[in-house]
């Protein structure tokens, strides 16, 4: 007799970045956050059509779900919220006043709002915010056992697990609680060099390699006590942000000699230098806890969640450091992943399904994280036609050429094939692609087609048969998580003055060509290397192969699908908008191809450069 | 903004985006819309031959037929072939449209389809969107309603005359269509759009609430009777929907079941239905169709099963007015389709 299939939506909701995700079986078959389809980025709302978009992945009824998992446990955040405020006194009464009611109405009600969107009573249940982290490390993972470590600014009161996992489940051996909070201490350095805590901390790690880590070790003699086996304190005298919204306080600032940076304004080399500084501290915690947890554990593996693990530098010298054997990190590591991870935990803990086989050794469950919705053929043809627009059919082979050859002559290209990524990161689904062998194309990508910082690199996605040729970089990095070392062969020396007689002029060290690949290489000689096979993304990987054919070289410069402070693209019309708004010279959605030079004038009715918040 | 589920069409002005698999959120938890290549909303594929051994009923109508609110599975359409194991129903149901868009559907996709019988379900407010050279519709990029174009018929020298053919794809302008003078649903979404008319419905809604049954009893005992097009056999609507309903009819090849939906207001004896019986009845007899009251069967079921025939704010039926419909509907089809077969030999 054959048994129901045991579907379980994992849903993370009301702090930033909502997501539901779907796992059948133990088996994940569709993740997607809210912000793809709201069009607002780091979306926080109750993630309707993520949901909406899993059910419809797996075309499954509301009550064939055998129940819905919530990524935390609201009243253990609600303990931590009152204790604190109880704390921190009458200085953090009115931002919790004027918080706590809109908090009270969701978390509380999720249940209701689970009701009232499905129209059914499923079986509700709460896993914890660092436990759902942990769940989207492990289960997804490629390994038999591992060690967990998840790090991001807080949970419930969990800031930091050590973890391991294994055919038994999931165990925490230790945790650090809020306060202290290495997440939210890199948050504190972001918004202090003018950046949006919960999206700038990515360009504070873009902006590390142009400073040198001078107030290292004054980060680490004011503001954190970090202890050989990577426990910590914070010194709270320094920060505001139990209190409220700002991360900092005057003591911060007198300790780094000055207000924060103004947002939007010049980015000076004390920003870059703070940003060295407190990557360099991240760092020496993160290998610390490593050291700590294979100790204790004894694993071989480490598997790792949280907003923390998106710091793939960290992630690259935690590789070569070989502490663990192996690294696998999920892609959605911020609070989307807590979703899936919550799906994990109610399939594996409640539920009690048992984990399914990885799909070949060594390859892990996450499916490329190609997990959100896809758009037919048809879906992208009844919108080009509705509009009129011109395009070439192509098959899946002219694609591939199509693509390589406007890359090829120095072409930007907007490229939407398949399911959209789950995760921060565009990983050929929803990517603008260009020539990593031009000078210009960081520029052009940067001011002309993302309209963001100049300084902001872009990461390179290679052919995993390739990967040796331009990289250090031992094993695969499909997820974009990992940077690695630029090899020595194909740097080119940079002139020593570069940028001398204006520390603060960035724009002389980006402009300075440092390997045969200069759109890619960062300052540092460093990449953001995502590698690509033909199993999970046979399209992608066609594409590159021919730009190899064309060009000796078997990568491309890979920026995610947008402009700054949108979400990445997710219908075609986003893509077509997009597309007609910026520099980009092609487009191609599926198996339809679009040149700028054969558009209609798009007649733009929405104020778009005021419609998306910078980040 | 959820996937676009139509797309233009040149003939039936739009129709479902061919192979389309999604699922649309609404008041009832969401459903599921999966669609063949024609471009309905059908698990089959709209193949000339029927199936071996098996036979084909063909099902047009709006958006009661192609099951707004309710997964593919769980329609009337469905539930009737689930009932007969040999039976095929091919749903060509299309929503927002009118009769004349239901006709256009049969001729451009239908008309060659070996089928042993037709059952045509004009949901009794068709009778309006005849009339319609326009309908107020959701953008497919932003969201907002759009004025577009729809086929149409006009009688002339008591013929059919088919307009808007290939059907326009621009958006028509607010300012643009009122001047032309064209007809459209604007001002009945408008009205019902309006503040007062949404305070009035929330009144009535919490009338509802507290007093259920008052309105509808109010209602029963004034005799209200709606759509009035149906009171008078030469009504514009009443003729438009005849005269396509009658021209459909006879060039079908199969014996033509005739079932008018009715609304719940219909359905819980709310509104008076006798014109819509009288016209249809009428319509039947003299164009060999056979008409199908559904009424008798749906008004046995008790009150508090018939108030939810509907959703709470949808007028569209749920899954248990879907399962009521198929009950009232089975028995004739069953009839119709061995003489089918009859006739087939």
């Amino acid at each position: 007799m054959s048994q129901r299939p045991v579907y379980v939506l994992g849903i993370s909701a009301f702090y930033h970045d909502s997501a539901a995700a779907l796992v059948c079986d133990g088996q994940v078959v569709a993740a997607a956050q809210e912000e793809r389809f709201t069009r607002k980025k780091h979306d926080p709302r109750f993630p309707v059509h993520a949901i909406n978009a899993c059910l419809e992945a797996a075309e499954i009824e509301a009550e064939e779900l055998a129940g819905a998992v919530f990524y935390e446990n609201p009243l253990l955040s609600l303990d931590r919220i009152l204790r604190s405020v109880a704390g921190a006194g009458e200085a953090a009464l009115p931002s919790w006043l004027e918080g706590l009611p809109g908090w009270l109405r969701t978390k509380l009600f999720f249940e209701e709002l689970l009701r009232e969107e499905l129209g059914q009573e499923i079986p509700v249940l709460y896993s914890e915010h660092h436990l759902s982290h942990a769940a989207s490390a492990f289960y997804p993972s490629p390994y038999d056992e591992a060690a967990i470590l998840t790090i991001d600014g807080v949970g419930e009161w969990a800031t930091t697990t050590l973890a391991e996992g294994d055919a038994d489940g999931l165990r925490v051996h230790q945790e650090i609680r809020f306060p202290h909070s290495l997440g939210l201490l890199y948050s504190a350095f972001t918004q202090y060099c003018g950046f949006r805590v919960n999206s700038g901390e990515y360009k504070l790690m873009g902006l590390a390699p142009y400073g040198e880590p001078i107030y290292a070790e004054r980060i680490r003699d004011h503001l954190i006590d970090l202890r050989e086996d990577g426990s910590y304190e914070l010194a709270m005298d320094h920060f505001a942000f139990v209190a409220g919204e700002t991360m900092t306080n005057d003591l911060f600032h007198g300790l780094f000699e000055g207000p924060p940076r103004e947002r939007e304004s010049r980015i000076r080399k004390k920003d870059a230098d703070l940003a060295a500084s407190i990557q360099a501290v991240t760092e020496e915690a993160v290998l610390c806890m490593a050291r700590h947890l294979r100790k204790h554990t004894g694993c071989r593996n480490l598997v790792m969640a949280g907003g923390v693990a998106l710091n793939c530098v960290a992630n690259g010298k935690l590789l070569r450091e070989g502490i663990f054997e192996k690294l696998w990190i999920q892609p959605a590591a911020g609070d989307a992943g807590g979703a899936l991870g919550a799906a994990y935990v109610g399939s594996h803990v409640y539920f009690d399904v048992p984990r399914v086989d990885a799909p070949a050794p060594g390859r892990d469950r996450q499916r490329g994280s190609y997990l959100g919705p896809a758009y037919s053929n048809e879906e992208v043809r009844s919108f080009l036609d509705l509009h009129d627009l011109p395009y070439e059919v192509v098959s899946d082979d002219e694609r591939a050429r199509e693509t390589a050859s406007a890359l090829a002559t120095g072409q930007v290209v907007g490229y939407m094939v398949g399911r959209t990524e789950f995760g921060p990161r565009s990983l050929g689904a929803r990517s603008i692609l260009g020539d990593p062998r031009s000078t210009e194309t960081q520029s052009v990508m940067n001011l002309k087609i993302k309209f963001r910082e100049s300084f902001r690199p872009f990461a390179p996605s290679v052919l995993l048969e390739a990967s040796g040729e331009f990289f250090d970089l031992e094993i695969e990095s499909p997820y974009m998580l990992l940077v690695a070392p630029v090899k020595e062969e194909i740097r080119l020396p940079v002139a020593s003055d570069a940028g001398a007689e204006d520390e603060d002029n960035l724009i002389a060290q980006v402009n300075q060509k440092r390997s045969s690949l200069p759109a890619i290489t960062h300052v540092d000689y460093s990449a953001r290397v995502q590698t690509v096979d033909g199993v999970d993304k046979p399209d992608y990987h066609a594409v590159i192969r021919e730009f190899q054919e064309l060009t000796g070289v078997g990568c491309v410069v890979n920026s995610s699908f947008n402009v700054r402070g949108e979400p990445m693209v997710l219908s075609p019309w986003d893509a077509y908008k997009c597309f007609m708004r910026t520099d980009m010279d092609v487009l191609v959605v599926e198996n339809f191809l679009l040149r700028k030079t054969e558009q209609p004038k798009f007649e733009d009715h929405e104020n778009w450069q005021e419609e998306y918040e910078l980040d | 903004m959820g996937r676009n589920l139509f797309e233009h069409h040149p003939i039936l002005g739009y129709r479902f985006v061919p192979g389309l698999r999604a699922r649309v959120r609404h008041e009832g938890g969401g459903y599921l819309v999966r669609c063949n290549q024609a471009g309905f909303r059908c698990d089959h594929e709209a193949k000339r031959e029927r199936p071996s051994g098996q036979r084909r009923l063909l099902l047009f109508g709006d958006s009661f037929t192609a099951g707004e609110g309710v997964s593919n599975r769980f329609r009337f359409g469905d539930l009737l072939e689930a009932r007969a194991p040999d039976l095929q129903v091919l749903n060509f149901g299309l929503p927002g449209s009118g009769t004349d868009q239901q006709y256009l559907a049969y001729r451009e996709f239908a008309r060659k389809l070996e089928a042993d019988a037709l059952l045509l379900c004009p949901m009794v407010e068709n009778v309006r969107r005849n009339l319609d050279t326009h309908r107020l519709t959701q953008s497919a990029t932003n969201g907002q309603l759009v004025l577009r174009a729809k086929p149409y018929f006009t009688l002339e020298d008591g013929g059919l005359q088919l307009h808007h053919q290939p059907v326009p794809k621009n958006v028509v302008a607010k300012s643009e269509f009122e001047e032309a003078g064209h007809v459209s649903n604007l001002r009945q979404v408008e009205t019902v759009a309006s503040p007062l008319r949404t305070r009035w419905r929330a009144l009535g809604a919490e009338l509802d609430t507290r007093l259920p049954g008052v309105r509808g009893f109010s209602r029963r005992l004034r005799g209200v009777r709606w759509p009035m097009d149906y009171e008078d056999p030469r009504s514009p609507g009443w003729k438009m929907m005849a005269a396509i309903l009658e021209r459909w009819i006879t060039e079908a090849q199969a014996p033509v079941l005739l079932a008018p939906l009715p609304t719940t207001d219909h359905v819980m004896g709310d509104l008076v239905a006798e014109g819509i019986h009288a016209r249809f009845a009428e319509l039947a007899e003299r164009s060999g169709a056979q008409f199908v009251d559904v009424l008798p069967a749906l008004r046995s079921e008790p009150r508090n099963v018939l108030r939810r025939f509907r959703f709470a704010k949808d007028d569209h039926p749920t899954r248990l007015g879907h399962g009521l419909l198929a009950a009232a509907l089975s028995e004739a089809v069953a009839e119709v389709l061995p003489r089918a077969k009859r006739v087939a030999a």
